[in-house]
Parts: structure tokens; sequence; C-alpha cells
């Protein structure tokens, strides 16, 4: 019984773990692209038009 | 970002949703919480974005080739939301009392609104570039509309407050990307509503 679980468990685990291998070579194929403008500079539009937040907190937000 | 860059976003974007948080909370707060804004709590926020920041970078982000890949808009909002659940604006006075339910909530209001506040800056400035007309809505709205929950429910800024405090008070470790997500979707939804409003006006 324990040597049957053994070889499921351990089949199972193998090909988790070549799963893993492969998926953490692979790796970079994953990771986010992004070419938009960047925060620097939509950050510096806000700043030079002297522009000043009137952003409420709304009580719908925090009730 | 630079420092001078987060140095807008804290004064304009974070520092003012926290005042506006204080005079919400109930009379005699002042022996249970305190609100600090001072420039050394900035310092360690922005220590704290830029280390959440890198490891986002580091882990997730393709390092580009021709062009650098940058984090954008949304990922920027959930590494401030990051660093708001470690650097805490209202520190708590040690008092024997119960906290007031207000109170508990405070910190984790002010992430999630100050996060909301960011993206509706960075969302003014894509219009102030991009489409004048819109710009002018928007800041006409003076905030960002969160969708209808059913019936029964928390509001839907109620229940991402209690499920930042949760997960925090859990140990559970903050998810940037999902948060990022959510982000674009607010955005999404007003960009939307905008759209919606300006097309019904047209047609008057």
């Amino acid at each position: 019984m324990i040597s049957q679980l053994r070889e499921v468990f351990s089949k199972d685990y193998a090909k988790e773990t070549f799963f893993r291998k492969k998926t953490l070579e692979a790796v970079n194929v994953f990771k986010l692209k992004n070419q938009s403008e960047s925060i620097e500079e939509k950050i510096a539009r806000l700043r030079d038009s002297g522009y000043k937040s009137n952003f409420e907190v709304k009580a719908d937000y925090i009730e | 970002m630079k420092k001078e860059d987060f140095d807008y976003l804290w004064r304009e974007g974070i520092v003012c949703v926290a005042q506006q948080l204080e005079k919400k909370l109930p009379v005699g707060h002042e022996s249970y919480v305190r609100l600090d804004v001072s420039d050394a709590k900035e310092d360690l926020l922005y220590i704290e974005y830029d280390r959440s920041r890198l490891a986002l970078r580091e882990k997730f982000f393709d390092g580009g080739e021709d062009i650098e890949n940058r984090i954008d808009t949304h990922k920027i909002c959930a590494c401030i939301a990051d660093a708001l659940l470690r650097v805490h604006i209202f520190e708590f006075l040690s008092n024997e009392d119960v906290l007031p339910k207000e109170i508990c909530y405070v910190n984790y209001k002010l992430v999630f609104v100050a996060s909301l506040h960011v993206l509706y800056l960075l969302m003014l400035s894509d219009y102030m570039k991009d489409d004048n007309e819109k710009y002018e809505q928007l800041k006409k709205k003076a905030g960002l509309e969160l969708p209808e929950t059913n019936p029964g429910h928390d509001s839907y800024a109620m229940g991402r407050i209690k499920t930042l405090a949760l997960n925090d008070i859990y140990g559970n470790d903050f998810d940037r990307l999902s948060y990022a997500d959510m982000m674009f979707w607010i955005e999404n939804y007003n960009r939307a509503i905008i759209d919606c409003m300006l097309n019904e006006k047209r047609k008057e």
C-alpha cells in the first residue's frame, strides 16, 4: 500500500518538478511589457501646468 | 520615479487625502491617532515605495531591448498602496480603550483612497495631453466613480478597504499585480462614463 502511494506521489512530484523547472527556465517569456509614456512625463505635465487637485474624498467611498 | 516626482504625488495626492480623512474622524480622535505628514514620514514612504517598485520591476518586468519597459500608472498606484500598508501615516497612540471603528479603518482607507487619487491625477495628465474636453469633464467630477455592488453587499470601496485590512491582519502578501488590475478597471470604467457623457452631450 505504502509503496503504491509512494510510486504515485513520486511520479506526480517528478512531473510537477519538471514543469516548475521548465517554466522557471522560460520565465522571461512571461515578463510584462509597457512602452507608454513615463510617469515622470505625466507628473511634469501636471506640475508645469500648476494644477492643484480638487479631489474630494466622497462619503460613499468610505462609509 | 525620482524623489521630486514623488514629492508631487505625496503633496497633491496623499497628504490631501489624509487631511480629508482626518477631518472625518470622530471628535476626540486625537487620543487614539495622530496624523504625521512630516518630511521624515515622506522619506520613509519613498524608501518603501522604491523598494516595492524595484522588486516588482526585477521579478515581473521585461528589461526591454531597444526601448526600456516601464512600470505603468496602475502598478505605480499599487506600489504606493504597498508602501502605505507598511508606513502608517496615521500613527496609533498608546491607549487602553477599544478603538472606535472609524479609527481602526483609517490607514486602510488612506491606502485605497490615496491610490485612487494618484490614479485620478495621472488620468488628468493623460487627458491634458490628448483631449481637453475629457480633461475638463474629469476635473469637474473631482473624483472617480466606482461601480455599484450587488444588493446586500458592502459598497465597492468598503469591500476593497476591508480586503486590504484582512489580508494585512492575517499576514497575506499584498498582490501588487491584482491591485494594479483593479486600478486598470477603475480607470476603464471612468473613461467609459466620460465618453458616454460627452456622446450624449453631442447628441443634444
